[in-house]
C-alpha cells in the first residue's frame, strides 16, 4: 500500500473546487477525495465532474467533521493523506515537501511562518500568532504556525487521530492528538495564497473566539 | 412571601404537577422522571401553603431566611440542569455527525 490521497473538505465551493481538483491532477495527484460538507450549491457535482471521488454530508457539520469523514474512509486505502483546502489557497507544487518528510514522520504540518513567502494582512498575522500561543498553552506543542489546513498524515496517524471537534477547533485538536498518541511531527514551510475569495471564507475574530471557547470546553469539560 | 405571590406559586406548582402526571400517562415521562418532577412541584406547592417551613429548614442549614434557602437551591438546580442539558446537546451533536458520516459513505 503506497497510495497518496489528497483530502479536500468543501462547503459551498462550486466556483473554486473544479480548478483545485484539476490542478492537483495536473501535478500527478489522481487520488482525490472531496468531502462535500452539506453544500447548498453544486459542489458535489462539480467536484465529481472534475474527477474527484466525493462523499457528501447531507447537512453541514463543519470542517473538522468533514476531515474525519474523509480520514475514516481512507484509513484502509491510503498510506498518506494530504489535507488540502478547497478555496485555492494551497499550491499542489508544494505537496512533495510533505511527501519527502512523511517518510520519517507521522504528521507533517505546513507553516506560513517558516519563511516569508506568505503575504497576509497584519490583523490575520496577529490572530494567527495568538492562536499559536493558545495552542502551545493547550497542547504543549511549540509550533511556528497553527490552524493551517495544509498538512499530511501517514497511515499510523490516520488510524490514531480521531477528531471529535466538528468545527474549526479541529486544528488545535489535531495537535492535541499528536501529543496524546506520541506521533512524530515536523513543520515544513508553505506558501498560502490569500485572495479576496479565500479571505471571505476565512476566520473572523468572532469565529476565532468561538473556536477558542470550543477548544477549552473540549479540553476541560468533556 | 405575600399571600398573592403564594397563591400564584401554589397554582403554578399545582398546574405543573398535573402536567407531570399527564405526561407520565402519555408515556412521555418514565416513572423516575415523574417521581423527580412531582417531588419538585409538590415541595413548591407545600412551601406556598406553609411558607414558614422554608424558615425551619433554613435555620437547620444555618441560613437566616427561608426565602434565601429557596433562592440558593433554585440556583444550584438551575446550574445543574443547564449543565445536564448542555452535555446532552453536545452528545446529540456528536451522534448527529456520526449519522451524517455513515450516510455519506453509503451513497
Amino acid at each position: 500500500m503506497d497510495k497518496v490521497f489528497v483530502l479536500i473538505p468543501a462547503f459551498n465551493e462550486e466556483s473554486s473546487i473544479s480548478k483545485v481538483v484539476k490542478d492537483l491532477k495536473k501535478n500527478g495527484y489522481n487520488n482525490i477525495l472531496v468531502v462535500d460538507d452539506g453544500s447548498s450549491d453544486n459542489t458535489t457535482a462539480v467536484a465529481e465532474k472534475a474527477g474527484a471521488e466525493v462523499l457528501t454530508h447531507i447537512i453541514n457539520r463543519g470542517q473538522g467533521a468533514a476531515l474525519q469523514t474523509g480520514m475514516s474512509y481512507l484509513k484502509d486505502k491510503a498510506s498518506v493523506v494530504v489535507h488540502f483546502d478547497a478555496d485555492g489557497q494551497h499550491d499542489p507544487k508544494q505537496i512533495p515537501r510533505f511527501l519527502k518528510e512523511i517518510k520519517n514522520y507521522d504528521v507533517v504540518l505546513g507553516s506560513r511562518f517558516l519563511d516569508k513567502t506568505t503575504k497576509m494582512p497584519l490583523s490575520k498575522k496577529i490572530l494567527l500568532k495568538g492562536a499559536v500561543w493558545v495552542s502551545w498553552a493547550m497542547t504543549g506543542l511549540k509550533l511556528s504556525d497553527t490552524h493551517n489546513g495544509f498538512r499530511a498524515l501517514n497511515n499510523k496517524a490516520l488510524r490514531k487521530i480521531k477528531l471529535k471537534q466538528d468545527d474549526m477547533g479541529h486544528a488545535t485538536e489535531i495537535l492535541d492528538e499528536i501529543k496524546i498518541n506520541k506521533l512524530k511531527y515536523k513543520e515544513v514551510p508553505v506558501t498560502i495564497k490569500y485572495t479576496s475569495y479565500s479571505m471571505s471564507k476565512g476566520q473572523s475574530v468572532f469565529n476565532s473566539l468561538k473556536i477558542l471557547y470550543h477548544n477549552l470546553h473540549h479540553k476541560f469539560i468533556k | 412571601m405575600t399571600s398573592l405571590f403564594s397563591l400564584i406559586i401554589g397554582f403554578g406548582a399545582l398546574f405543573l404537577l398535573i402536567r407531570t402526571i399527564l405526561k407520565y400517562r402519555k408515556g412521555f415521562f418514565d416513572s423516575g422522571e415523574t417521581v423527580f418532577w412531582s417531588l419538585v412541584w409538590f415541595t413548591l406547592l407545600t412551601l406556598s401553603i406553609y411558607p414558614g417551613l422554608s424558615n425551619y429548614f433554613a435555620k437547620l442549614l444555618g441560613i437566616d431566611r427561608g426565602v434565601d434557602l429557596v433562592v440558593y437551591i433554585s440556583i444550584v438546580v438551575l446550574f445543574f440542569m443547564n449543565f445536564h442539558f448542555y452535555t446532552k446537546i453536545m452528545k446529540q451533536d456528536q451522534d448527529l455527525t456520526k449519522l451524517v458520516r455513515k450516510i455519506s459513505k453509503k451513497k
